[in-house]
């Protein structure tokens, strides 16, 4: 045995011998309980709450009212606090085990992070947490409940004094529960139980300075209470890894416990199924690849956002152009550094600049309609939609290329239902937007450009880019993006694709890899 | 990523646990707004094309400042209203219509008499406001044959050059002062036309 380990004996033994020695003085000063009847303690007599709480639940104040108003309140509490610690330490293990699983899965499959939320594991999962952190407030609420009523003052009547009697049990018997359930090797799965619970005390403490008097006899027991739980809090991580090691075996047993339990299961049977459903609604709104294929339509299947490429799968997007200067800039860029990229041109810009549309042809970039002279579409009647998306493509048509692809200027499309989308649709194209918006358009200074799109590419890890072929700080910038593209495509960090790529894979059977 | 995904699964489901009374606060919330919101053409008028490029520049600034993670992204303090970098990027696509929508106006004021033009909207001390960038494209977009003959042509040279180098030269500090100037923002008209027309051109709505 080493030092460490003869140190946390020696704590636990003299944690015992003050929990033992303050249990017998609470013991003695009880006054002896008349027996009461269940209805004789009623809501109304209860003083209101005054700790802060997270929640307002009636269910868990008439829990509490009714084990308060029991005929052997310690045995209730005792009981009460079993089960509440019980399930906060087995959904730790399922926590533990449906993390592991999703692992599992991500390993084999590679699938998407999308995917993965789809996965039923991922609602389980949630559903074990949710399970978990209701347990954590129902202790925090019961707790915190009796100690209020334990220490009401000002209130001299039998009923009161009953009151505060029985909830002085209350406490005495959840310390006892919890201090022998927190020695147990359990007791890793219960740091946020046992910190919850002096934080409780600790708003107790704050509680009573704030009302000018002092309960002494309830104060030196909740900080004695409190001070016994703060050894048994593991906070150095290294000290935590170890204390899985020696009790792997044990956490692995109390897992499979977990799984059996029935109480639990149908806690999280009831929850599984809102789960997956609000999952399965992100997962329709952020993903087109997961619920069908992709294409021209006012439902979220009829756009593209970026969302949908596997992490690592990058589209650089210009908009705005074609410029003279610009578009010629980034096109010999693009060309040096081996990349397509996507254009969404206007065709006011596109009438008198066929030679670029050409190059950018040849070239092999895709290229897209983005209006006719970039108004705010939603703000048009039928006649200058006509004129902007309409007239807009027979424009492009006659440079030579029928777009597919559409984005709105402004990303302003409209609700499912508005006539640009219809509009869209019916002429055939896909609406696009983006995630990464580099804000070319407020920002000369190329550098920056460049560390925003790179800040932005770090938090959505996947899809589209924006900037516009228009401003000199865009060429510098996007060509910065380039050597990253080029530099990362050889390690395998990442992949660009033109828009029409990134179509034909997504709605491919193989779907879209990285 | 697990953890992302669990705390960005964990936010979701807790708007969604507590549905009830948040759904009927936001269904209230837009009635009150739509009765108060200015119209694209009134906010136009109501605000110069450079109050429009400081609200701009603070709203990229908000962007700028958003947690490395979706999850802590939890909005910015730096003006008194709080505003999440989704919620500002949200933002700057109406906004840079209404940029847009003043910049012909602005470009044939500045055509019509250059010097007159610099000296209104102070070029020379662009940096103060960070609004070089805004008055370069102002610029820029003058078309110098239909400026006052002679003198005109050279100031619209220097002006062009002048303005691009200290717009290109803006540091993210500069941008960063200029943000915090504008509390105004918080409680303006401007905000509330940019949360309605952010809201209402949504493609996902």
């Amino acid at each position: 045995m080493n030092r460490a380990h003869l140190w946390a004996v020696l704590s636990g033994v003299v944690a015992l011998y003050s929990l033992s020695s303050c249990t017998t003085n609470q013991t003695a000063v009880i006054p002896p309980l008349p027996k009461v009847e269940a209805h004789v303690i009623s809501g109304d007599m209860v003083p209101r709450r005054t700790i802060a709480s997270t929640t307002d639940d009636s269910l868990l104040e008439a829990e509490f009212q009714q084990i308060l108003a029991s005929e052997d309140v310690e045995k209730e509490t005792r009981a009460y606090v079993d089960r509440i610690v019980r399930v906060f330490y087995r959904t730790q293990g399922l926590l533990d085990d449906y993390d592991a699983k999703l692992d599992e899965i991500s390993k084999q499959t590679n699938v998407s992070e999308t995917a993965l939320q789809t996965d039923d594991s991922y609602a389980r999962l949630i559903s074990a947490w949710t399970v978990r952190e209701q347990t954590l407030e129902k202790i925090r609420y019961f707790y915190s409940r009796a100690l209020e009523v334990e220490m009401q003052r000002g209130n001299d009547s039998k009923v009161a004094r009953e009151l505060q009697d029985r909830a002085l049990l209350v406490n005495h018997a959840f310390r006892n529960a919890l201090l022998s359930a927190s020695n147990s090797t359990n007791r890793l799965a219960k740091q946020e139980l046992l910190e919850s619970i002096i934080e409780v005390n600790r708003e107790f403490h704050d509680s009573q300075a704030a009302q000018d008097g002092k309960d002494i006899a309830t104060s030196k027991r909740t900080e004695a209470l409190s001070r016994i739980l703060e050894k048994q809090v593991i906070r150095d991580p290294a000290e935590m890894q170890k204390f899985y090691e020696r009790n792997a075996k044990q956490l692995k047993r109390e897992t499979e416990n977990a799984r059996k339990d029935v109480e639990i299961a149908a806690e999280m049977e009831k929850l599984v199924p809102d789960m997956k459903r609000h999952l399965s609604e992100q997962f329709e709104q952020r993903s087109p690849q997961a619920v069908g294929t992709i294409k021209p339509g006012i439902g979220h299947l009829g756009m593209m956002n970026g969302f949908e490429f596997p992490a690592g799968v990058w589209a650089l997007t210009y908009d705005d152009g074609p410029h003279p200067l610009y578009t010629t800039r980034d096109l010999a860029n693009l060309q040096a550094a081996g990349i397509k990229a996507t254009f969404f041109w206007l065709a006011n810009n596109v009438s008198r600049m066929h030679s670029i549309v050409h190059a950018a042809q040849e070239a092999g970039m895709t290229l897209g309609n983005h209006s006719y002279s970039h108004p705010q579409l939603t703000k048009l009647g039928p006649a200058g939609l006509t004129h902007e998306i309409d007239d807009a493509m027979k424009v492009d048509i006659e440079a030579g290329y029928t777009p597919k692809f559409f984005r709105c200027p402004y990303g302003a499309c409209g609700s499912q239902s508005s006539l640009v989308r219809q509009r869209i649709a019916n002429l055939g194209m896909i609406s696009v937007t983006w995630n990464v918006d580099s804000l070319d358009w407020q920002d000369k200074n190329p550098a920056s450009v460049y560390a925003r799109v790179k800040k932005q590419m770090a938090v959505q890890k996947r899809g589209i880019i924006l900037f516009h072929d228009i401003h000199p700080q865009s060429v510098v910038a996007s060509k910065m993006l380039m050597a990253d593209f080029t530099a990362g495509q050889k390690t395998g960090r990442y992949r660009t694709v033109t828009i029409d790529q990134a179509l034909k894979e997504l709605n491919s059977a193989e779907g879209m890899k990285k | 990523m697990k953890l992302i995904v669990l705390i960005a699964a964990l936010v979701g489901m807790v708007g969604c646990s507590s549905s009830d009374k948040k759904v009927d606060a936001s269904k209230s919330a837009p009635v009150a707004l739509m009765s108060h919101t200015l119209s694209a053409s009134e906010v136009s008028a109501k605000y110069s094309i450079l109050e429009l490029n400081s609200a701009a520049n603070l709203l990229k600034v908000i962007v700028d400042q958003a947690g490395s993670k979706p999850s802590t992204d939890k909005g910015s303090d730096l003006i008194g209203c709080p505003l999440t970098g989704k919620q500002a990027g949200t933002m700057t696509m109406p906004l840079k219509a209404l940029i847009d929508g003043q910049m012909k106006n602005e470009t044939d004021a500045y055509t019509a008499d250059p010097k007159n033009y610099a000296n209104e909207k102070g070029f020379e001390t662009c940096f103060s406001n960070c609004a070089c960038g805004v008055l370069g494209d102002v610029v820029d977009a003058a078309s110098e044959s239909a400026m006052p003959a002679g003198a005109a042509t050279r100031l619209h040279s220097r002006n062009k050059q002048r303005l691009s180098l200290k717009a290109k030269h803006q540091t993210a500090a500069e941008s960063l002062a200029c943000a915090r100037k504008q509390a105004w923002f918080c409680t303006s008209d401007l905000k509330a036309y940019l949360e309605k027309e952010a809201k209402e051109n949504a493609a996902e709505n």
